[in-house]
């Protein structure tokens, strides 16, 4: 497959407004433009496009709710706080293309009938944040931004916001009372941001991988886009590839590509001739799936059928030199470190688990203790208010249900074939 | 809410019908189901945090959710005793209880800790899980309130209630993880208005007021609910005594006025009542010196002076403070009436007085507000004038950050003083000390034409057609002048107030600035008669007096002009009707005023004056005046609780119980009944105001009821104020004022934050974090003088000067300073008499 969202990778002409157009930035937008919004949301429809930042939710459905608001005060937010672990992918484009995602900015919000966007950067990208300032003042001088977007009489404001650094503003409510000045925490939903969102307005979140996947199918046409992937699964998608793996990066496949042909033929197989042991097909919030799994797509239906989540489409590979229990505890470090510290089970419920982890990574577990880990997990799991909550105990439950043994082992000999090795 | 509809849900198998945009919660609660919670409070928009409230919801698959949050919705199926619901919360407060510092046997708020009784309801037992919960902070820099972020469930109640009621913001959320902890910017010390509305919302001992550590057990304490006798916003309280002795005060809650919430005087300025200068019992003067004395010996020497005085044929005169109950204020009108036979009785140049019984009653022909609290907070647009609630009345304040936070009500605010509601306001009219009659009618000018001088629909009030031409020259380029003003700041004020369909206009009394009050509450009347909101819900005028009992004294007759039930002594029917139940004539004459009966007695016309809880030496504004008036009078009578600046005048002193020794009612701004319960005996042999004036009756041989009898008189002569309807009429505005000249400095008079003046002054709680005796200006001020924080400054006052300690306050509005009354009259004798004229002064550093 011919890149698309990563077409302007090793040339930096793209980085500036003007090679960014001999490249073919903003004709899509030039051609939405002239058209009714309602048909674009329609067109993004038959598209089959789904949001890249996780959830797989249709995008045009998403755009419609927004649409069918009537409200002159909208908001286009997209959302860069990429974090989660193992995901650089929306980084990639930022670097390589930061004129594909304005453009599908502006068509995004054409289409939903905003006049201001966003987009909320991570506060650790501060280099991409820089070229995303530089684009957008460009834009704005080009007359791409502004009252008057490519002399059309549609008025597009967008500014870029740096977020603080903190992993949980990537749920879209935390996300927007940070843009708010206020404490990055979650709020309570209803209402959703569709109805009420940033400053009390209508607001669409997208990330930023979906909304670069906008330009390409106003140019080529929803069919196009739609005959990419497999069927509900649709368009190129950017795999980013972390872990025990020669050539780790981000590959630019057409969705539903097997995890096996990105693993062995993309990213040159498993160093040092180790065989695979698991991975985690999107991030550390996705559940583990066993090495027999391998032949499965990598796409939103496929892998919520084998148990796990496609998720951002960070894929960690891990041979069989990683001992499952301490993989569990380097999750739930992150996760108790990053929770924002609202809800109970979440700020107290991840550090008991990492607590317990560490007593059976150091030979003090108890036979009684992987029953402790697997309620209280379930509890985090089933009653925590939002999504880092909710998914932080996922690697932990897999790699109990899948690897059960090296847990048992930890707790009778005080440590797994694994960790001795490494001793 | 708009558009709600009726829908229908199960719940425990049980068919329930519900509002759309209700919670579940709520919805569970009306049933009488029991659902633990942590983190809610009605008071404040849902937070999510506890996660107690789960309940389970078994269509659509969705499992366990928190009903705090969760709207209803049609078909919905819940069950909310169930075994996993009760797992699921068994093993939150497991969760809890190990990120908690357990000191339950030592722990303030052991007895009264929601978490300790959900931990003991759900029967929780210590995880055995080698947890290592963090060092939590432990802030106790303030004087007043203590943190423990070790103890805290960070339910997040108290830095909601500080952003969402309290509009300050002074404490956040902080960190991430384990380590997330309430704290101040910074880490510094809690600097804040210190309402304690975080510590009464706290569910445990996370935040506890340090002067209420007590040793005695809560279960040991004994509760009463009464009312406090600071402001007339009438808040409810709970007072927790042990063997007399005040323990904890904390707010009502449920269904109080006041909702939960009070202000630092409220809930800390209660330790005078054993103030060591306490008066105990009763003082005569023999030989120049005021000596104790029996109650016998004392209420002879009374009898005695008034009996000369009768012989004489002197005025006898009497003031008395609107803090007094309505039984007491009531019997004190009636002793002097229908005992001594003086007409001359009243509560004196009390803030707020003149504005019911001057401005409101021209205006609407009634002597009460028009509005309640709860109009105050459906109200669309408030209008404060004269002052700013956050340092007069202060529950208006939580009123108008609640309406503006979660109703988006706006507020327009002109006043000339500092700090306050600035940052919530939607137009703030920052005019020049005194000019807001004046601001008020250049509103009224622009209204008259925007809106033709009515709504649709309502009726033109009488004498419009004068009113309307008598505002002709108060356009508002000419009110502008007056005022400090820009044209366009008075036309959008007035464009706010013609956007809207309820106005509430508040005035709020006992600031201290110059201006009549009364024309200021009468204008205002007639601004809502204009918009066509004299009456009804989310409309009308809320006149606040200073003292808690304003409203009542004036409603029980406490004035020379009216007598109970709003009757006119000038009438004879009005008077009849007294005269029927009191079965003795009463005088005909309308009685002196305070200045009146200050001046008589400086004239030596006045053989008896009777203070009680007055004292116009040192409280009011022309103490020249009452230092001669109280030479002169021949015999001078006291009742306070202290030694004031009056008694030194004074033949007999007579120690009188306050705050809450008394029994009895109030009557709120509100126009709403409120009781007082006696919570703590007072010491010595003092007595009620009330049992003061029944002794003296009884002395002069007059039948005067009390206790029942009394109640039941009353309510034959006492109406219920809310039963007339307001008669709304226009009259027509004078000449425009002339504009002042500006002294380089505006000297702010009004209440202070923790201090209202001499009673609080003598709470040392209050005194400790917050002493009175300073002057408070603006950094930039303080640079352009040239001193420090702390450094002593030269204010020139006309000819006099005086040295104060100058602190420097972010709040106050350059070219401003402040300071209380109090403190300059305790300063310097040539400030005794304070005019309008002192607010302009000149600051330098020395």
């Amino acid at each position: 497959m011919e890149p698309i969202l990563l077409r302007a990778r090793g040339n930096k002409d793209a980085l500036s407004l003007e090679g960014a157009r001999r490249l073919g930035a903003y004709t899509a937008l030039q051609k939405a433009l002239g058209r009714q919004p309602s048909k674009i949301v329609e067109e993004i429809k038959r598209s089959n496009l789904r949001g890249r930042g996780g959830a797989g939710f249709p995008t045009g459905l998403k755009w419609q709710f927004s649409s069918d608001i009537a409200d002159d005060r909208k908001y286009m937010i997209c959302n860069a706080n990429e974090s989660e672990p193992g995901t650089f992918k929306d980084r990639e484009i930022i670097r390589c293309n930061p004129h594909l995602l304005l453009e599908g900015i502006a068509i995004a919000a054409y289409a939903v009938g905003a006049h201001d966007a966003a987009i909320y950067v991570r506060g650790e990208f501060r280099d991409e944040a820089d070229v995303l300032e530089r684009a957008v003042a460009e834009a704005y001088a080009e007359g791409i931004l502004g009252s008057s977007v490519l002399s059309s009489p549609y008025r597009l404001d967008l500014f870029v916001h740096r977020g603080a650094g903190a992993y949980v503003c990537g749920d879209e409510t935390a996300l927007l009372n940070s843009m708010e000045g206020k404490r990055g925490q979650p709020r309570v939903r209803p209402p959703f941001p569709a109805a009420s969102g940033f400053l009390q307005t209508p607001t669409v979140v997208n990330n930023v991988e979906t909304l670069s996947c906008v330009p390409s199918i106003i140019e080529h046409g929803a069919l196009w886009f739609a005959k990419i992937g497999r069927p509900g699964n649709a368009g190129p998608k950017l795999y980013s590839v972390s872990g025990h793996v020669m050539h780790p990066g981000v590959y630019e496949l057409p969705m539903g590509t097997p995890f096996s042909e990105i693993i062995y033929e993309h990213c040159g197989g498993l160093p040092g001739g180790r065989t695979l042991k698991a991975f985690s097909p999107g991030g550390a919030s996705t559940p583990l799936l066993p090495h027999d799994k391998v032949e499965i797509p990598a796409d939103f239906d496929s892998v919520a059928a084998a148990g796990s989540m496609l998720g951002s489409g960070g894929l960690i590979v891990m041979d069989d030199s990683a001992c499952m229990v301490d993989v569990a505890k380097n999750c739930l470090e992150f996760m108790s470190r990053e929770s924002c510290g609202m809800c109970s089970p979440c700020r107290i419920g991840t550090k008991v688990l990492l607590d317990l982890l560490s007593d059976i990574c150091e030979g003090r577990g108890r036979p009684e203790s992987l029953s402790t880990l697997e309620v209280l997990a379930a509890h985090v799991q089933q009653i925590s208010m939002c999504g880092l909550g909710q998914t932080a105990p996922v690697i932990l439950l897999s790699a109990l249900r899948h690897f059960r043994s090296e847990y048992e082992e930890h707790i009778a000999h005080g440590g797994c074939a694994v960790c001795r090795k490494e001793q | 809410m708009a558009n709600q509809r009726s829908v229908t849900l199960d719940i425990n198998g049980k068919r329930v019908t519900a509002l759309t945009g209700e919670t579940l919660l709520s919805v569970l609660r009306r049933e009488g189901i029991s659902v633990p919670t942590l983190c809610y409070d009605e008071r404040l928009a849902p937070h999510g945090g506890c996660r107690m409230c789960l309940v389970a919801r078994r269509d659509g698959g969705q499992g366990l959710v928190a009903s705090c949050y969760t709207p209803v919705q049609r078909g919905m199926v819940i069950e909310t005793d169930t075994e996993d619901v009760m797992a699921a919360r068994r093993r939150q407060l497991q969760l809890l209880i190990l990120d908690h510092r357990m000191e339950c046997p030592v722990c303030e708020r052991s007895g009264d800790c929601r978490l300790q009784d959900l931990v003991y309801e759900y029967g929780i037992e210590e995880a055995p899980l080698s947890f290592s919960r963090p060092t939590g902070l432990h802030d106790t820099a303030s004087a007043v309130i203590a943190r423990d972020n070790e103890k805290c469930v960070l339910c997040a109640k108290c830095v909601r209630l500080c952003s969402e009621v309290q509009g300050i913001d002074a404490i956040g959320i902080f960190d991430r993880g384990l380590t997330t902890h309430v704290s101040t910017a910074g880490n510094r010390p809690l600097d804040c208005e210190f309402c304690g509305q975080c510590v009464h919302a706290c569910p445990v001992g996370a935040l506890v007021a340090k002067p209420f550590v007590s040793d005695v057990p809560v279960w040991l304490r004994e509760s009463t609910a009464t009312t406090c006798s600071y402001c007339s916003c009438g808040c409810l309280l709970r007072m927790e005594s042990y063997e007399g002795e005040i323990q904890r005060v904390t707010p009502l809650l449920d269904g109080s006025p006041n909702n939960g919430k009070l202000c630092a005087k409220g809930w800390l300025g209660w330790d005078i009542t054993t103030h060591p200068e306490r008066l105990k019992h009763p003082m005569i003067r023999k030989d120049r010196q005021l000596v104790e004395a029996g109650w016998e010996e004392a209420l002879e020497v009374t009898i005695a002076g008034l009996r000369r005085a009768q012989e004489r044929n002197r005025a006898i005169t009497g003031l008395a403070t609107p803090r007094l109950t309505n039984e007491d204020a009531y019997l004190f009108q009636r002793l002097f009436r229908s005992v001594f036979g003086s007409p001359h009785v009243g509560a004196g140049s009390a803030p707020g007085i003149s504005a019911l019984v001057d401005g409101v009653r021209p205006a609407y022909g009634i002597t009460r507000s028009t509005a309640s609290f709860k109009d105050l907070a459906s109200a669309d647009a408030v209008m404060v004038l004269c002052a700013d609630p956050t340092r007069t009345h202060p529950l208006i304040k939580t009123e108008l950050v609640q309406g503006i936070m979660q109703r988006g009500q706006k507020l327009l605010l002109a006043h000339a003083l500092s700090g306050g509601l600035q940052r919530q306001a939607t137009i703030y009219l920052p005019l020049h000390p005194g000019t807001e009659e004046t601001l008020v009618l250049g509103l009224a000018h622009v209204l008259v034409r925007k809106l033709h001088g009515r709504r649709d629909g309502a009726p033109q009030p009488v004498g419009f057609a004068e009113f309307r031409k008598g505002l002709e020259q108060h356009s508002p380029r000419a009110v502008g002048s007056i005022t400090g003003l820009q044209p366009d700041e008075i036309r959008a004020a007035a464009g706010l107030l013609a956007s809207v369909d309820n106005v509430v206009v508040v005035v709020l009394t006992g600031s201290g600035i110059p201006g009549d009050e009364a024309a200021v509450a009468r204008r205002g009347c007639e601004l809502l008669s204009l918009l066509g909101c004299v009456d009804g819900p989310g409309r009308g005028i809320l006149v606040m007096g200073e003292k808690a009992n304003t409203q009542g004294v004036v409603e029980v007759g406490l004035h020379p002009a009216l007598l109970p039930g709003s009757r006119l002594v000038a009438n004879d029917d009005d008077r009849a009707a007294c005269e029927a139940v009191w079965k003795t004539s009463i005088p005909a004459l309308t009685g002196w005023n305070s200045e009146k009966m200050l001046q008589a007695a400086a004239g030596g016309k006045v053989g008896f004056f009777y203070l009680v809880g007055q004292d116009p030496v040192g409280d009011w504004r022309s103490g020249s005046l009452a230092r001669e008036a109280l030479e002169r009078a021949d015999f001078v009578i006291v009742q306070d609780a202290f030694l004031t600046a009056s008694t030194q005048f004074a033949d007999v002193v007579l120690p009188a119980a306050i705050l809450s020794e008394r029994i009895g009612h109030f009557i709120a701004a509100d126009g709403m009944p409120r009781e007082l319960q006696r919570t703590d005996r007072p010491p010595g042999s003092i007595l009620q105001d009330g049992q003061i004036f029944l002794e003296l009756a009884g002395r002069c041989g007059a039948a005067v009821s009390s206790g029942p009898a009394l109640r039941e008189e009353m309510r034959r002569l006492v109406r219920d104020p809310r039963g007339v309807s307001p008669q709304p009429k226009l009259s027509p505005p004078g000449a425009l004022p002339e504009p002042r000249v500006m002294n380089p400095f505006f000297l702010d008079l009004s209440p202070q934050l923790f201090h209202s003046g001499s009673t609080t002054m003598r709470s040392a709680l209050l005194k400790e974090f917050a002493p009175p005796v300073s002057v408070l200006l603006s950094p930039r001020d303080a640079d352009a003088i040239g001193i420090s924080d702390g450094a002593m400054v030269r204010l020139t006052v006309g000819d006099n000067q005086i040295l104060l300690r100058g602190h420097i306050d972010a709040s106050m509005r350059e070219g401003t300073i402040a300071t209380l009354p109090q403190s300059l009259k305790a300063h310097a004798r040539v400030f005794e008499d304070i005019t309008d004229e002192m607010c302009w002064v000149c600051v330098e550093a020395v």
